[in-house]
């Protein structure tokens, strides 16, 4: 029996050995300040990024959306509080189609309005044809590849489907908690090869749905019930995901401040970010998105800036106290690398010792 | 003669209608002015907002002001509205959170043909004085005579922490009151 147990802690050595380093992302950027004026950000909620690097940042407790170069320099800005066509009522979050539309979805105005990039009303999707006469807080939304349009419609505890055009398809998932399927203020939406992401926000947990509104999986504290927590895998308020290229799901991690990353069958593969205010830290992030070149963007809510993160070979990785000390952005290159899974935590040294103390 | 008589009928019509003017005491302008929320674990925008967005579908409400991370929210009532404390407790409720404290400014009237502190805000919305230096106990002696004197024609704005039930009635524990009378805010 003990030289069972000692080949067993041998092969899961020799499989920890084989699998690769991880590789968590570091900060090669930051920038915003507090405020009102052109630029400064004040409750920021939602981001995304274009095709060509520039990042629109829904600025919420400003009522208005923000546009900025890639290394964070101020390009312009448009809308207001107010409920008339082209003003807002909260705008939470933004996605961008692939004519480089951006649809803006406002928590407060329970609509998604579509804008040109320089802030021209293209449509307005109000929710027409949808059960219970439309939205009750639009908190997310995410354009398909091809079109249809997606909407985590808050107090309504669902997602609401619509087809490029704004047409009314169908709602995926119902009221609740504990059980897949069931979502608790949904907050944001977001692709991967086909299905839909869904950050279950107040349940605590990440849902992925066919477009059908199957559950094709669910993880977020034990069994996916979603038991907040800060284990690897537990959220406390999942707010914000984000997918890549790769098929890497990343999950704005609230209330642990800190953003996790998964990948497509929803395996942990690494974490970064802590509460703070240093660079590199969080003080409740809620969106995210990437970028063309893999670059994650995430809105450090609490500390009204976006900060920038790259998966960098070790010694590449810029220092924390330079990024602070410079003024204004700060870039840092590297070569993007990959994720890989995580080996099982095992102490092989704590099982030999229990194994020889066994008579 | 006709033309004299007609006259006069007139200047009779326009002195009682002035007698009357003057004697009936102009309408209560009783309402919710401003109100001060504090709710718990608001910390979130999705939580502030929603809370904000509930709020503003109050009718009456004409400014609001969200302070996220103090937990606070500030309400603007508009003239002659109908709003209570009650839809504003409902509206947090309806947002999945609970109120921890609610300040409210209201204008009403003192019911003066008896010693129950009652502030009459129309509008089925009554509120019972409370002194909040007397253990919270309803108003009384020289507390609300100054309260009463206070008043313009009856109508006074009061500042107060919203309570409660205290006998059948919401209460107000008195904080301040503002100059009193019919202007508009």
């Amino acid at each position: 029996m003990r030289t069972f147990l000692l080949l067993v802690a041998l092969l899961s050595v020799m499989a920890c050995s084989r699998s690769a380093r991880v590789r968590t992302p570091q900060v090669v950027l930051a920038w915003g300040e507090s405020g009102h004026e052109p630029g400064r950000l004040f409750h920021p909620s939602g981001i995304a990024v274009g095709a060509d690097g520039t990042v629109f940042v829904a600025d919420t407790g400003n009522d208005r959306i923000q546009a900025f170069r890639a290394d964070g320099e101020f390009l312009w800005t448009f809308g207001r509080s107010g409920d008339e066509p082209g003003e807002f009522r909260r705008p939470m979050d933004i996605d961008i189609d692939g004519a480089g539309l951006l649809y803006v979805a406002e928590l407060g105005g329970d609509r998604v309005q579509v804008f040109r990039p320089r802030g021209e009303l293209v449509r307005t999707i109000q929710g027409e044809g949808t059960p219970a006469g439309g939205f009750d807080g639009a908190a997310g939304v995410l354009v398909s590849p091809s079109g249809d349009v997606y909407v985590a419609d808050f107090y309504n505890d669902r997602v609401v489907h619509f087809g490029p055009e704004g047409k009314y398809i169908g709602v995926v998932g119902t009221s609740g908690r504990v059980w897949e399927g069931r979502l608790h203020y949904p907050t944001d939406v977001a692709w991967l090869r086909g299905d839909l992401v869904v950050a279950d926000a107040y349940n605590n947990r990440v849902q992925v749905f066919s477009p059908t509104g199957d559950v094709v999986r669910a993880w977020g504290g034990p069994l996916g019930f979603g038991l907040a927590g800060s284990r690897h895998g537990w959220f406390r308020v999942a707010v914000g995901v984000a997918t890549d290229s790769a098929g890497h799901i990343f999950v704005s991690d609230f209330k642990n401040h800190r953003i996790q990353v998964f990948d497509a069958e929803g395996r942990w593969l690494a974490e970064f970010g802590h509460q703070g205010a240093s660079i590199g830290e969080f003080e409740r992030p809620t969106d995210l998105d990437i970028g063309p070149a893999g670059r994650i963007y995430v809105v450090d809510f609490g500390n009204d800036r976006i900060q920038v993160f790259e998966r960098l070979e070790d010694q590449d990785a810029p220092s924390a106290a330079r990024l602070e000390s410079s003024p204004g952005p700060v870039v840092a290159s590297g070569r993007v690398t990959d994720f890989h899974a995580l080996p099982a935590e095992l102490d092989v040294s704590e099982i030999a010792a229990a194994v020889n103390r066994w008579p | 003669m006709l033309k004299h008589g007609r006259r006069t009928l007139m200047r009779a019509a326009c002195f009682v209608a002035l007698t009357v003017c003057m004697l009936v005491p102009p309408a209560s302008r009783a309402e919710l002015l401003e109100a001060e929320l504090k709710v718990n674990g608001m910390a979130c925008p999705f939580c502030a907002f929603g809370i904000e967005k509930k709020l503003r579908a109050i009718e009456g409400v004409q400014d609001l002001t969200v302070f996220l991370d103090e937990g606070r929210i500030e309400l603007v009532f508009s003239p002659e509205n109908g709003a209570s404390a009650s839809d504003i407790e409902a509206a947090v409720k309806e947002a999945g959170f609970k109120l921890s404290g609610l300040r409210l400014e209201v204008r009403g009237t003192l019911a003066r043909d008896t010693d129950t502190p009652v502030l009459d805000a129309g509008r089925n919305l009554r509120f019972l004085l409370l002194d909040g230096k007397n253990e919270g106990a309803p108003l009384a002696g020289e507390a609300l005579e100054k309260l009463r004197a206070s008043a313009e024609s009856g109508v006074v704005v009061v500042n107060g922490t919203a309570q409660g039930k205290v006998d059948g009635l919401p209460g107000l524990v008195l904080i301040g009151t503002e100059s009193s009378g019919g202007g508009t805010r």
